[in-house]
């Protein structure tokens, strides 16, 4: 695994982000980040090693979920009763996906499923929000904000993969090297 | 054994799980798992309330209310840094690292002649222990608590001979005689030798002291093997900083010399350098002491 040693400029190195919305912002801060050297920083160079990214992803996808839950779940229960239970059941529902998930494609590779767990997963998502947007539900909305930044992210693929040779150079200037 | 312990709070279904979510878990759904995972062993009442005491000597005038929350801190950096060794066993995928005492830490690797490494149970201790085998290419012996669990301990030893590192030899202090002479000797060859200090486990011979006030047994090997081998010991703690980052803090070394008619009374000026280390620690660092019993008989269990 790769790490770059007494840079902590190297924390905007396109390469440590995972989606490409956020490897185009990073792409954008990393040409305008100082070089910064620290004695004693030692970052890794992997695709999921930023916090905010992980976090922000992870936030939008419960918040999205529980907003879905609570719609669904009004009717049989009332207002107050789905607000209380929508959180809590959306996290169950995560573990509960997750695993089968992991299940469905343990077979499927030797090793390392996280990435192909992950496509799983966030098409799963992407088809309860799409069908989430067709209903009358208030939450249709929201489920159209995520179709949204879906379709924005892959968008935002093209440039990215445009970019390749830039953001090489970004991660260069950033002290990774090949 | 019944086959129900297994889900028990030390049972291995849990060491089977964190293996399953490292190879399985998509990286953006992990806070929503650790924040799930860390609420549900707050349910682990035993657990709970050894941190919770433990937090109440730490944290004098703390409310019950509080610690509380505060427990379920300790449970959630105990998750992520569980599944960050997780990851680098199964994937070698390793956090980023932020070095403290950094010279310290520099003539710790250049000391010439083997050197005692003292930690404690916090952050990431084993996943420190595999890096800096292989960054350092130093030889390392790692003496750890063994599981209370047979099954979780049979896995641990299984899954260290699969993905452990060549530099890296980890055995458990089961027996204190046997292993002190493989310590002696591995010092003698020049290899630095890994011990917790924070925690004792029935059979070896411990050294009473004071950690927050309260009187405290603390495992005498260490100290001794550092007397017999003259050798420095080096406090080193890793602190979880944040997601996939940690700090490693490298202490100024303890020497241990013979310099008194007892033997104890050289020990006990080292442990109290070592315990003042820890106290330090601890006090900015309690979110993570991984301590799910009361560490001194004067908390009550």
């Amino acid at each position: 695994m790769r790490a770059v040693r007494g840079r902590a400029d190297t924390r905007w190195a396109p390469s440590r982000f995972n989606f490409a919305i956020f490897r185009l912002a990073a792409l954008v801060v990393a040409s305008r980040a100082v070089v910064e050297h620290r004695r004693g920083e030692v970052l890794v160079i992997d695709r999921n090693q930023n916090a905010a990214e992980s976090y922000a992803v992870s936030i939008w996808v419960v918040a999205s979920l529980t907003a879905y839950a609570a719609s669904l779940l009004a009717a049989p229960l009332g207002w107050i009763a789905a607000a209380i239970v929508a959180l809590p059941a959306v996290l169950v529902l995560c573990q509960a996906a997750i695993v089968a998930g992991g299940l469905f494609v343990l077979p499927a590779i030797r090793h390392d499923h996280t990435r192909l767990n992950s496509v799983l997963l966030m098409t799963s998502l992407v088809a309860v929000s799409a069908w989430i947007a067709s209903t009358t539900l208030w939450s249709r909305y929201v489920g159209m904000l995520f179709i949204a930044i879906v379709a924005l992210n892959a968008i935002a693929a093209v440039p990215a993969r445009l970019l390749r040779a830039r953001m090489a150079a970004a991660d260069r200037a950033r002290g990774v090297t090949d | 054994m019944s086959w129900w312990r297994r889900f028990l709070p030390r049972g291995v279904f849990w060491r089977q799980m964190a293996r399953f979510g490292a190879l399985c878990l998509p990286v953006w759904m992990e806070p929503v798992v650790m924040a799930f995972w860390s609420g549900f062993f707050l349910m682990w009442g035993a657990g709970r309330r050894g941190v919770m005491r433990n937090l109440a000597a730490i944290k004098p005038r703390s409310w019950a209310f509080v610690n509380f929350f505060r427990a379920y801190r300790v449970f959630w950096n105990f998750g992520w840094t569980m599944t960050d060794n997780m990851r680098f066993k199964e994937l070698r995928i390793i956090p980023d690292w932020e070095f403290v005492g950094l010279d310290h830490f520099e003539k710790l690797q250049s000391e010439p002649g083997g050197a005692i490494i003292l930690t404690a149970h916090m952050g990431s201790y084993d996943l420190a222990a595999q890096l800096f085998s292989e960054l350092t290419g130093r030889r390392m012996y790692m003496v750890r608590a063994p599981e209370i669990d047979p099954q979780t301990q049979e896995f641990e030893q299984q899954q260290e001979g699969r993905t452990g590192s060549d530099g890296l030899t980890v055995e458990f202090n089961t027996k204190s005689s046997d292993l002190a002479l493989d310590l002696l000797e591995a010092i003698q060859r020049g290899e630095l030798v890994a011990i917790q200090g924070d925690r004792v486990t029935p059979g070896i011979a411990t050294f009473p002291a004071q950690l927050f006030s309260k009187p405290v047994q603390i495992p005498s090997g260490p100290f001794a093997l550092a007397l017999a081998a003259r050798v420095p010991i080096y406090p080193l703690f890793v602190i979880r900083a944040g997601r996939r980052r940690y700090r490693l803090q490298t202490c100024e070394p303890i020497v241990v010399l013979r310099t008194r008619a007892r033997r104890d009374d050289d020990l006990r000026d080292a442990v109290a350098a070592w315990t003042k280390h820890l106290e330090t620690v601890i006090e900015a660092g309690w979110y993570q002491w991984f301590m799910f019993e009361p560490y001194s008989k004067e908390l009550p269990a």
